[in-house]
């Protein structure tokens, strides 16, 4: 037992609370594998009260803590802290209750996000939000996040369906915000909490809304021979009135890695492929179904693809959530970007991106939810040979710095973490910093609750290899 | 209400109205009177910080002064195709997009797609220091840094000033149609709420008048399809009617203008519900002929109209035994003002029932406004 952690075991009993190097290691990273921190302890609370004896903990003895759910987040949000404790939430996976009359779920952190969607379907209600690693990752870490998916353009992010939480501030203090309706009054503290990374405390029980799953999906595939013509089919569609659940486009280099990978049967020859998904009641969806289809008439499509029923639409999907993990089997390693620019400037940022990759030498595959300008180059490179890591980060700098530059964002989904802390100064000037650090010491005056993270900082720890995940290696979670 | 409001036409102006006064609250066109007054503070008006910034409607999106009007914005959208789904309240009396966001506001609409807490994705305010501070940004999906546009939502100026604010939109739906339906009793509201509310047809309001037991179903979309949607609501309903194209727009209007309830410039107050807690609430509320309440947001919202503000007290008493929380919004005759200099001690302020009070409330106040430049929460 590490003296520091004193007192721990009056909380927790031995087997929950690990401090031996092996059980550390299965905690040092986190989805972003760049960065790898070895924590002092690990705590497994199986209990609400036990997440605020350990928080409380950590405020006596200004020990930093960062909350962790299924480690699946791409920005380094819950890389753990040297000299600090990893509370492991994932045995706080109780939905507490589901209610159908009023549609919604109070869940603890640890559920993961398909389980809710599970738990609802009998009801004929869903969970919105759907990042693409839905199957393993956790509430408290889409809330921490505010995590997105294919489908925020039409449903928003996760924020958008929490209206209530519990959580237990980095204060000890534990608090109640927001309720069991969707409308508030007073200024909304849930909205503040969602996307917070970590920073103010740990949730402990969250409301969420439910919506009831859609009568029927009209997916379609079309290739292209440009990006271009990709890009304007993408302003066809949302200039003609249609909010389509998702637009999503692929480059040649992702849609080969996806075949390799999954073998998705995309058009062959395509330099890019839209994915539009259309949904809602049948007579709906018959007259949207006729409106797309003359719509992508007259783009330069050669070649459509109907999913013709749930599993030919599930395979096209495939093609796309698999496309991260599977740029894993055209390189090494890879680093994936989450920038925003304007809808009207993607074909912009694309040739911006294309110059990048022939001034550095670096392949960069093209993944984004077309819809909302959110872009996910995956810059690849070789981390084995001196300096690539450092030439890949200095590309992911650029097109952070292309994004702020467009009026857009550097993040649309993955949060800042510790990935985009550097850049948080480029996209918000000193004064809006200086507010949200006031902010976070209300919530967290010695900064303590997951430090590192959102604000730049100088502790940040040693770089480690680049790779994926070992969870996408085994095929099991995909990246958006 | 004396107009002492300063109308400031610049934002050095406003600067500088901040540098001298010693509490400022900000308003609109003050369209929600008991929420544009602060004793000991000299309300500065942003009426003329109005019009559009930005507006592409190919984003999505667009930025806007924050004493903009409802209407003119909605005007300009409407013209492109596009609207705030959520049916902003008091669009015809005046209010404006800071006045919407600051009182956290969403009409009927907000059912569908979600309220002001959901299209508010930007917002600059001018912080106790006269400092431009900046929350959230231009695009639809943006998830760095603290989100302030959604903390400002009902944070009622007492945290900044909202200077310019930067709202997501969507495509109008080419038509509506509502659906009337009497109710056998509440009971059956709620629960015809319920299954409408999760059923196939993407509903788009969903409302109910309680004292006449009326339910009212509001489906948009292109008009080719709506007519098979209202049969299948006719269906699960077991009845009811379609409302004249007139008469619709009447309905939804009236609940937007806080006309709905028949009395004459009631005292209006926001509870957040849900369709039990209307139930109960109902119950003890029913026993008085002038409270009148109308659910909206599918049983998300009650509207309670009251004749006179001597009944704020006895209301509060009553949200308060049941955990609610009130938001008095509505008083255009100033009925709070002469409660006050009666004496019977009544209710004075916009806030009743229960309200969520906190240390980190408090703290986060103290963060934003050090200076206590803004009136207290």
């Amino acid at each position: 037992m590490v003296d520091i952690l004193d007192g721990l075991d009056s909380i927790f009993p031995a087997k929950r609370l690990l401090c031996d190097p092996a059980s550390l290691a299965a905690f040092e990273s986190d989805g972003l594998t760049a960065f790898r921190t070895k924590p002092l302890g690990v705590v497994i609370p199986e209990t609400a009260d036990e997440v605020i004896a350990v928080v409380r903990w950590c405020h006596e003895n200004r020990v930093p803590f960062v909350a962790r759910g299924s480690g699946t987040s791409l920005s380094g949000g819950s890389l753990p802290v040297s000299g600090g404790i990893v509370i492991a939430l994932n045995r706080l996976n109780r939905i507490l209750s589901l209610d159908p009359f009023e549609r919604i779920a109070v869940v603890e952190p640890g559920v993961v996000n398909q389980h809710v969607t599970n738990a609802a379907a009998p009801h004929g209600l869903y969970y919105a939000p759907d990042p693409s690693s839905q199957s393993i990752c956790t509430i408290g870490g889409n809330v921490a996040f505010n995590s997105g998916g294919a489908h925020c353009l039409k449903y928003g992010m996760t924020s958008n369906h929490v209206i209530g939480c519990k959580a237990v501030l980095a204060t000890g203090e534990v608090v109640e915000m927001g309720g069991d309706s969707v409308e508030g009054i007073g200024p909304d503290f849930t909205g503040l909490f969602c996307g917070s990374e970590g920073l103010f405390g740990v949730a402990l029980e969250i409301t969420l809304r439910l919506l009831p799953k859609p009568q029927r999906f009209h997916t379609v595939l079309v290739g292209y021979r440009s990006l271009q013509a990709a890009g304007d089919a993408v302003s066809s569609v949302i200039d003609s009135g249609l909010l389509p659940g998702a637009l999503e486009i692929m480059d040649a280099l992702s849609i080969e890695a996806a075949e390799a990978a999954v073998a998705c049967g995309y058009p062959k020859g395509a330099a890019a492929v839209l994915i539009v998904e259309l949904e809602g009641p049948e007579e709906r969806l018959e007259y949207e179904r006729q409106c797309l289809e003359a719509i992508l008439e007259k783009t330069d499509a050669f070649a459509t693809r109907v999913a013709a029923d749930e599993a030919d639409r599930l395979s096209i999907w495939r093609g796309r959530k698999s496309a991260f993990s599977a740029v894993g089997r055209l390189s090494p390693d890879f680093l994936v970007q989450d920038g925003v620019v304007p809808r009207k400037r993607l074909g912009e940022a694309l040739v911006r991106i294309e110059q990048l990759a022939e001034q550095s030498g670096m392949r960069i595959a093209n993944v984004f939810h077309a819809g909302d300008g959110n872009l996910h180059p995956l810059i690849m490179f070789d981390g084995k040979i001196d300096g690539e890591l450092h030439r890949a980060e200095q590309v992911a700098a650029e097109l952070s710095r292309i994004c702020i530059e467009m009026g857009g964002s550097i993040t649309g989904e993955h949060g800042v973490g510790m990935e985009k802390r550097d850049f948080m100064p480029e996209m918000y000037d000193a004064v809006s910093m200086e507010m949200m650090a006031d902010v976070r010491r209300a919530m967290d005056p010695h900064w303590i609750a997951n430090p590192g993270k959102m604000f730049p900082a100088s502790e940040a720890p040693a770089l480690s290899n680049v790779g994926l995940h070992p969870l996408e290696k085994a095929g099991v979670i995909s990246r958006e | 209400m004396n107009d002492d409001r300063l109308i400031v036409e610049s934002v050095d102006d406003l600067a500088k109205v901040v540098a001298s006064e010693s509490c400022v609250l900000p308003v609109g066109n003050c369209t929600k009177a008991p929420l544009s007054k602060a004793n000991q503070c000299k309300r500065v008006s942003l009426q003329r910080l109005s019009g559009l910034i930005e507006y592409e409607p190919s984003e999505f999106t667009f930025t806007a002064w924050a004493g903009s009007t409802l209407s003119e914005i909605e005007s300009e959208l409407s013209d492109r195709g596009q609207y705030l789904p959520f049916d902003p309240m008091l669009s015809k009396a005046g209010a404006t997009l800071g006045g919407t966001i600051a009182s956290g506001l969403s009409g009927p609409g907000r059912f569908r797609y979600g309220g002001v807490r959901d299209f508010c994705i930007g917002v600059h305010w001018m912080d106790g220091r006269g400092r431009l501070v900046r929350g959230g940004g231009k695009v639809v999906k943006n998830a760095a840094g603290f989100d302030f546009p959604k903390f400002m939502v009902g944070s009622l100026g007492r945290y900044g000033i909202l200077v310019d604010v930067t709202f997501k939109v969507f495509p109008k739906p080419a038509q509506s149609l509502t659906w009337s339906v009497n109710c056998s009793d509440h009971h059956a509201a709620m629960n015809a709420i319920s299954k409408l509310a999760s059923s196939r047809l993407e509903v788009d309001a969903l409302d109910y008048r309680a004292d006449l037991r009326e339910l009212a179903v509001r489906l948009a979309g292109p008009a080719d399809v709506l007519p098979a949607l209202s049969q299948e609501v006719r269906r699960l309903m077991a009845g009811g009617q379609q409302l004249s194209d007139g008469d619709a727009i009447d309905y939804w209007e009236r609940i937007k203008d806080f006309e709905w309830s028949g009395l004459e410039n009631p005292v209006m107050i926001k509870v957040p519900l849900n369709l039990s807690k209307f139930l109960k609430l109902n119950e003890s509320l029913q026993t008085n002929d002038q409270c009148h309440i109308h659910l909206s947001v599918g049983g998300n919202v009650g509207w309670i109209a009251i004749r006179d503000a001597s009944l704020l007290t006895w209301l509060s008493k009553q949200l308060e035994s049941q955990g609610l929380a009130g938001l008095v919004v509505g008083d255009r005759e100033q009925k709070m003002q002469d409660l006050a200099s009666s004496s019977n001690g009544g209710i004075t302020t916009f806030q009743i029932g229960r309200w969520p009070a906190s240390e980190m409330m408090q703290a986060v106040k103290k963060a934003m406004d050090p200076l206590s430049k803004f009136p207290g929460v």
